[in-house]
């Protein structure tokens, strides 16, 4: 359960206000979908949440599964099984794909076993080549966000935020990575997904709620039909 | 005013025309320019006689000895009562204290002695002594040939492929003690060694200087690998100085790992491919701490046909050190159809580290073919930010990294010393840069 009250978040570096006042509840196998024009802040939420250090919170409490992690590290929040999709992961030059896998396992305190992780690849469709390429390096777009899928499979997270899973991607990644996210939600965990397409929403399951954000303020909040609406109606901000 | 050269001939025993040599050499300190790439150091500061006040470390119980070293004395069939002798933890007249490992080597078709042995009682060793390095040339060289104490001579036989590495570390005690080593290895045609140089054990002496010196012959088609360890302590400046000549189809790798550099260090390696076809590969890792100091300087001629020089350089800075990495390969007009690359890159742990390197290429023929690539840089805050997003701690993320930067350097070297650069990774990885 990830439970966000009140949130208002600046950058941290100029203090210019990007969220404000963000309310947000969103249980166990719960799947909301976060939408917005560019620059409406939907990363920002995403990377606060995370605790990035770019932004700081100017009031309000992020809780995951009943405890603040306001204040919490990064990585101590992963710990806690919350989980990012990078919207562009970086390149991480020199370290290999397999021996950085086995260093989150390990540092999240799960077995390394290279057949899990071969066999959690397979599922998001990257081949076996791939497990000797240095992280990210070289990778496609879709190759890119189908690696960010299977990290995510491999650490079962209880909560994933995933920022635009979707862009950028062809029609076969796509269709993995639409598996992986229903894999997760039958697992039970929450997740929140931003998008800017409904394209994705299709193979997904069809009772999530959707968030609109402008100028980083959550104007509407609703079922699928807000998605149509702006289909056809645009943000109207 | 330089006036040891006699005194410390005299002091050894050495025939007259060594004592002239040196003598020679001493002349030439003052005159002789300083390498031009390398930080200077006040030679006169030095008192070359040593300070006599070596302090012997004291593990003079074989019980002490760590195990790989242990494994490798086993390994080599030394008798277990010549392990203080053969490590220098106790001082015997090392002409005697070495029979074992003679004969060890003599059976594998390798002369081993004491350099000023060598001098003495090998006439090739007189041949080759000091050639490859005119004392007129610089001041490390001029104060070497007139101060050279201790050191190794070490004959690799016609086409003897030696099994193991050699550690030169074991193979002449007062080697450790001496404040200019000379080392003349000679691999005759068709032989293949591996040689091991330095060690990450504790210096043991309590000279504030360093200049060793190291002259490699590699014959036709004979293939050498030169794994060279260092690791100074803080107070130590070092100028250890190297040239190798590589004849017809021979071949020679080096592999340089640089873990302490002392308060300053100035490595010095020129490699001269003189016959057709031969080949030099040098990787080089370096780690530069606290207050520390290096030049590295790397340079390969390449002056016949149908040659291959290869450098690679890698540097991982942190704190307020400084390291600099000359590299050079030179095409001389009779390096038809040869090819040169030069990699060097560094990483910065944290602001206020420094890496510089200076890839030079020069070419005189028309079908050499040359290339370098250089790049500097910090590992980036989307990169550690997206590492700890998995759950890794900034620590593990930044060792991530190193590691994934040293390792295929590690890897070519034996694993009880590429355990030591992997340790030294994790050091440099942890928290608390300035």
């Amino acid at each position: 359960m990830l439970q966000i009250e009140k949130l208002t978040a600046a950058i941290a570096e100029t203090g210019e206000i990007k969220l404000k006042n963000i309310n947000l509840t969103i249980g166990p196998g719960e799947l909301h979908v976060l939408m917005g024009p560019n620059g409406s802040g939907k990363s920002t939420l995403a990377n606060t949440i995370m605790g990035s250090s770019q932004y700081k919170i100017v009031e309000g409490s992020i809780n995951l599964n009943g405890e603040e992690i306001n204040n919490l590290p990064t990585e101590e929040r992963a710990k806690k099984s919350l989980f990012l999709s990078f919207q562009s992961p970086p390149e991480i030059p020199m370290v290999n794909y397999t021996k950085f896998l086995q260093a989150i396992l390990e540092a999240n305190g799960m077995e390394v076993d290279l057949n899990r992780i071969k066999g959690v690849l397979r599922k998001v469709g990257l081949s076996g080549e791939f497990i000797s390429r240095e992280v990210n390096k070289g990778f496609s777009g879709g190759e890119r966000k189908r690696a960010e899928m299977a990290q995510m499979l491999l650490l079962k997270p209880s909560f994933a935020i995933l920022d635009e899973p979707d862009s950028g991607v062809d029609v076969d990644s796509l269709k993995y990575i639409a598996g992986t996210i229903n894999e997760i939600l039958n697992r039970n965990a929450g997740v929140l997904l931003i998008t800017h397409a409904a394209k994705i929403l299709g193979h997904l399951p069809s009772n999530f709620k959707v968030h609109i954000l402008v100028d980083g303020e959550i104007r509407a909040s609703g079922g699928p039909e807000l998605v149509e609406k702006i289909e056809s109606e645009g943000f109207g901000s | 005013m330089w006036n040891f050269a006699r005194k410390i001939g005299e002091k050894n025993g050495e025939p007259e025309w060594l004592i002239q040599l040196r003598e020679e050499a001493e002349s030439y300190i003052d005159r002789a320019p300083f390498p031009e790439e390398i930080k200077s150091v006040d030679l006169e500061y030095y008192n070359p006689m040593g300070r006599g006040d070596i302090d012997l470390p004291d593990i003079k119980d074989p019980r002490n000895i760590p195990p790989e070293i242990r494994d490798m004395l086993t390994k080599m069939g030394i008798p277990e009562r010549e392990w203080p002798t053969v490590l220098g933890m106790i001082q015997v007249d090392t002409s005697s204290s070495i029979s074992s490992l003679k004969s060890y080597f003599e059976k594998l078709g390798v002369i081993l002695l004491p350099f000023r042995d060598a001098l003495k009682e090998v006439e090739e060793a007189r041949e080759y002594a000091f050639k490859l390095m005119p004392y007129k040339e610089n001041k490390i060289v001029a104060y070497h040939t007139a101060y050279w104490n201790g050191g190794v001579y070490l004959k690799i036989g016609k086409n003897v492929k030696v099994p193991q590495p050699l550690h030169t570390y074991f193979l002449i005690t007062e080697s450790k003690l001496a404040q200019a080593d000379h080392a003349l290895f000679i691999l005759e045609e068709g032989s293949e060694a591996t040689l091991i140089e330095g060690c990450t054990a504790p210096i043991l002496t309590r000279f504030s200087a360093h200049l060793g010196a190291t002259e490699v012959y590699v014959k036709k088609n004979a293939k050498a690998k030169v794994v060279v360890l260092q690791n100074w302590p803080g107070y130590v400046n070092t100028r250890p100085y190297t040239r190798v000549v590589v004849e017809d189809g021979g071949e020679i790798e080096v592999v340089v790992a640089i873990l302490g550099t002392g308060k300053t260090s100035g490595r010095y390696e020129e490699i001269f491919l003189k016959g057709k076809g031969s080949k030099a590969k040098i990787n080089s890792i370096s780690f530069v701490r606290d207050q520390g100091y290096l030049d590295d300087v790397i340079k390969v001629y390449l002056e016949a046909p149908e040659t291959t020089g290869y450098i690679n350089t890698k540097g991982v800075v942190k704190d307020n050190g400084i390291s600099n990495s000359y590299t050079l390969i030179e095409a001389r007009k009779e390096a038809e159809n040869s090819l040169g690359h030069i990699e060097c890159t560094g990483l910065l742990l944290n602001r206020g580290a420094i890496h510089s390197t200076f890839p030079f290429i020069y070419s005189n023929t028309r079908s050499a073919q040359l290339e370098h690539e250089a790049f500097v840089g910090k590992i980036g805050d989307d990169v550690i930010e997206y590492m700890r997003s998995r759950g890794l701690t900034e620590e593990k993320a930044v060792s991530l990294v190193l590691r994934g930067y040293i390792d295929p350097v590690a890897e070519m070297i034996p694993f009880e010393f590429s355990a030591e650069i992997r340790r030294m990774a994790n050091i440099l990885a942890e928290r608390g840069g300035a």
